[in-house]
């Protein structure tokens, strides 16, 4: 009884702090929008020419397919916030006084992430009811067909999303940007992997067990029905409609769907394991320090004495009680030092961007970076360009949200012209770690006298930085352009796809109105992050 | 050199005023501000350090209206404030020459100032350590070299011995008095003591009202003959508590020594002793109080 109530304390305190918030309205926002999106027929669930009547079983389950696979990708990043909150509040180290246990306090954050996904799947349900009658097409209107596939499909994903966002934040290297990119990557195997197989271990959306089961209804109602599915807006021309009349009992089904919430259970027993309890050196992931070391250990012994030796005497400044010292005088500032350099600015920017990066980050740029410039203009631009441009995802995502990210805003925002200063030095330095990772890239682009392709070059590199920032500045969080960045990324660049494509990746992605859109897009999402900040700055 | 504030006011969510037509006009000295937790302490120093805009009223610095132009302010200013950050990734000396750059503190004499700041502010061996391994303390004394770097005319700090210990307390003491001679420095504090040590003015803030803006000698002037001693058995104190105002309380082997703040001598065997500006600070507040509620 009493974990039962500490978890429903636990899950509801953090619900209501999320749900206070104006980021939870903009949620709500996207889900009225999204439910729009499909009553007006912009996004719907399609077999090839044919589509249902919009009765209540087919507008709840184009509805429920709909939230399952979108808010399988966007909720993630909506969701995966909880303990990293607790961590930056410090709330997590009064949690970690109390006797909670590990697994009552990942429980109780999966249940919040779970109430929180849950209110964008009703706000949805209801959308699905409205649009039934938006629609006109079938007026009686029956609660259990309509809402039998949100049970079915969008509630295993957001039970299996909402684990998954704790078990990212407890594992410390998934806690962050790498996590994000992580996670898209992983949805689009399973996404992919689902529709192609049809595997129940892979198919968490539900798409292919959907299909499987419906299909078989179709194949015997429609005899021109050769099959395919879409779900999204395939452009194909809707021809004819069937009356389907919902899901029957099929233990088959239920049993698919609630794999998916078994898998949940698992992953925040897993996640529990995991957990650190707000310290860091008792995760399970945390290097613990032997007294041995790896031989190559001994070759570094120099080097570590002089370290160790520097360390205790920074212990020793902790301790300075022990030995009392003189107060020191500060001598006047030369009036001529007060003089703004811009390069100073720029460059500690760019130390900053760079500095927590390790060796490994390094050594992989470097080796795209050589691997294009030894490759054929083409091939560098069409293949190295989108990974070089990705690479440093999360330099770019923490653009605008640094300063409040470790509080430091108001030592910056009180500095003299830090807008016209240390803003412009930020965008730059972000533009420049774009022109250098695709530098190698550029030099083919020259040497093969490309001239629109290296235009385009400038262009995304300017647009990469605009967009982070202002992402970064308005959202106050780096996961926003992180998740919007490696989506786009996917579709355009990486794909070719030749209006999402700010890379120019080929001679055929590239067209003058593309160019001048991502040109024009740069400089308004450039005034849009100026104009964030100044707000911040004045606030 | 001269800060003025006219009339300023500062309403949160339209309803909530966290200031009310506070005016205080100040020249080069050390300006302590006291007050009680939720006075508007932070809230008039976040105003006047240009980090958010008073509802209304102005703020003026030499005569420049700071809202206006705040630039010009900011040029000459050092702030401290009461909750800040760090990047956890960089050192102490990347952490200073990174803000002595957004400052426009030119390259070589900004490496010549840090590195007399991190002796004044004694962290000249954990120079090199990253700062996200620096205790809470050694972390203050990095919010406190940074507001120096400039060598501001206007020095703002608030709640700035908050973490430090006793010796580094001392120390920074020692360096604000050194350093109030050429500029204004607004010491915000809930330790009067710090007050004690360091202010030449002094101004008492409450419900986001200006009590009274004094010289510490002012204030101790006030309650001088109406501070009392004696001792009580342990029994007696609610009883005390609840009639007097109450500025101390010490357990010695007679009893409890109890000090208290009162017109007339409080008890037969009460002793009149020198008042302590702590004593005056609370007799202060509480004559605030109770015209308050009258």
């Amino acid at each position: 009884m009493n974990t039962v109530r500490v978890l429903y304390h636990l899950a509801r305190a953090d619900f209501l702090e999320r749900v206070r918030r104006y980021s939870f309205l903009l949620t709500l926002v996207g889900a009225l929008y999204l439910g729009y999106a499909v009553i007006v027929g912009d996004f719907g669930l399609h077999f090839a020419c044919y589509r249902g009547v919009n009765n209540s079983a087919w507008v709840g389950l184009q509805m429920a397919m709909t939230t399952a696979f979108l808010v399988s990708l966007v909720g993630f990043y909506i969701v995966k916030n909880t303990v990293d909150r607790d961590l930056q509040t410090r709330v997590g180290q009064i949690l970690a006084t109390t006797p909670i246990g590990r697994l009552d306090y990942v429980l109780g954050k999966a249940f919040s992430n779970f109430a929180v996904l849950g209110v964008a799947v009703a706000v949805l349900a209801v959308a699905a009811a409205l649009g039934q009658f938006w629609a006109g097409e079938d007026y009686r209107f029956r609660l259990w067909p309509l809402l039998y596939p949100f049970l079915l499909f969008a509630v295993p994903v957001i039970a299996f999303v909402a684990a998954l966002a704790v078990l990212f934040e407890t594992i410390p290297w998934l806690r962050g940007g790498f996590g994000n990119v992580a996670y898209f990557l992983l949805y689009m195997f399973l996404l992919v992997n689902g529709l192609e197989t049809h595997a129940a271990f892979t198919d968490f959306v539900g798409i292919g067990a959907m299909e499987s089961h419906l299909q078989i209804w179709l194949f015997a109602k429609l005899p021109n029905y050769r099959g395919g599915t879409a779900l999204g807006n395939s452009g194909e021309q809707v021809v004819e409609t069937f009356v389907w009349e919902g899901f029957g009992w099929s233990p088959e089904l239920l049993s698919l769907r609630l794999y998916w919430i078994a898998v949940a259970l698992a992953i925040v027993l897993l996640a529990a394991g995991l957990f650190d309890r707000f310290d860091p050196a008792r995760g399970f992931f945390h290097v613990r320090p032997t007294s041995a070391g790896p031989s190559w250990w001994h070759l570094l012994a120099p080097w570590r004495k002089r370290a160790a030796s520097a360390n205790a005497n920074g212990n020793g400044a902790m301790n300075s009680a022990v030995a009392p010292k003189p107060t020191v005088h500060l001598s006047p500032l030369n009036p001529a030092a007060l003089r703004f350099r811009a390069a100073a600015v720029l460059l500690a920017e760019l130390r900053l961007m760079l500095k927590r990066q390790r060796w490994w980050w390094y050594a992989v740029a470097a080796g795209l970076l050589i691997a294009s410039l030894v490759s054929p203009a083409q091939e560098a631009r069409r293949d190295l360009l989108p990974l070089l441009w990705v690479w440093p995802i999360l330099l770019w995502s923490a653009m605008g949200t640094r300063e409040a990210r470790h509080e430091t805003d108001e030592l910056i925002f009180s500095a003299p012209h830090s807008l016209r200063r240390q803003f412009p030095a930020a965008w730059l330095a972000g533009v420049i770690v774009a022109v250098s990772m695709g530098s190698g890239v550029a030099l083919r682009l020259l040497l093969a006298s490309e001239w629109a392709g290296l235009l385009g070059f400038v262009v995304g590199a300017v647009f990469i930085s605009s967009l982070a920032l202002a992402l970064g500045v308005w959202s106050g969080t780096s996961k926003l352009f992180e998740a919007l960045y490696i989506i786009w990324w996917y579709i355009g660049p990486l794909h070719h796809d030749r209006n999402l494509d700010f890379m120019f990746t080929s001679a055929q992605s590239f067209s003058w109105n593309v160019l001048r859109f991502y040109l024009v897009a740069a400089f308004l999402l450039f005034a849009i992050a100026l104009l964030g900040r100044r707000r911040q700055i004045q606030a | 050199m001269r800060l003025t504030v006219e009339g300023v006011s500062k309403v949160y969510n339209s309803k909530v005023w966290a200031l009310k037509q506070f005016s205080l006009e100040l020249g080069p000295g050390v300006l302590g501000l006291v007050g009680p937790n939720g006075a508007g302490k932070t809230t008039l120093m976040r105003i006047l350090a240009t980090i958010t805009r008073a509802t209304e009223g102005r703020v003026t610095w030499n005569g420049v209206d700071a809202a206006r132009s705040p630039d010009a302010l900011r040029a000459e200013l050092g702030y401290l404030p009461q909750d800040f950050g760090v990047y956890p990734n960089l050192n102490a000396i990347e952490f200073l020459q990174y803000l002595a750059a957004v400052r426009g503190l030119a390259g070589r004499f900004a490496r010549r100032r840090i590195d007399e700041l991190l002796e004044v502010v004694n962290l000249v061996e954990a120079r090199k350590r990253p700062l996200g391994g620096f205790s809470g303390g050694m972390k203050q004394r990095i919010g406190i070299a940074q507001a120096l770097l400039n060598d501001p005319k206007l020095l703002i700090v608030d709640e700035p011995t908050s973490g430090l210990d006793p010796e580094e307390r001392v120390r920074f003491r020692n360096l604000l008095s050194e350093l109030s001679g050429q500029r204004v420095v607004i010491l915000s504090t809930h330790i009067v003591s710090d007050v004690e040590a360091t202010a030449t003015q002094m101004a008492v803030i409450s419900h986001g009202r200006l009590v009274t803006h004094t010289s510490p000698e002012a204030l101790l002037k006030s309650v001088e003959g109406k501070v009392w001693e004696w001792v009580i058995p342990s029994t007696a104190l609610p009883k005390v508590k609840e009639s007097f105002l109450l500025s101390a309380t010490t357990r010695r082997g007679d009893g409890i020594h109890v000090r208290v703040v009162h017109e007339e001598s409080p008890y037969p065997y009460a002793a009149p002793v020198p008042p302590t500006l702590e004593d005056a600070y609370l007799d202060c507040i509480s004559a605030h109080r109770e015209a308050a509620s009258a």
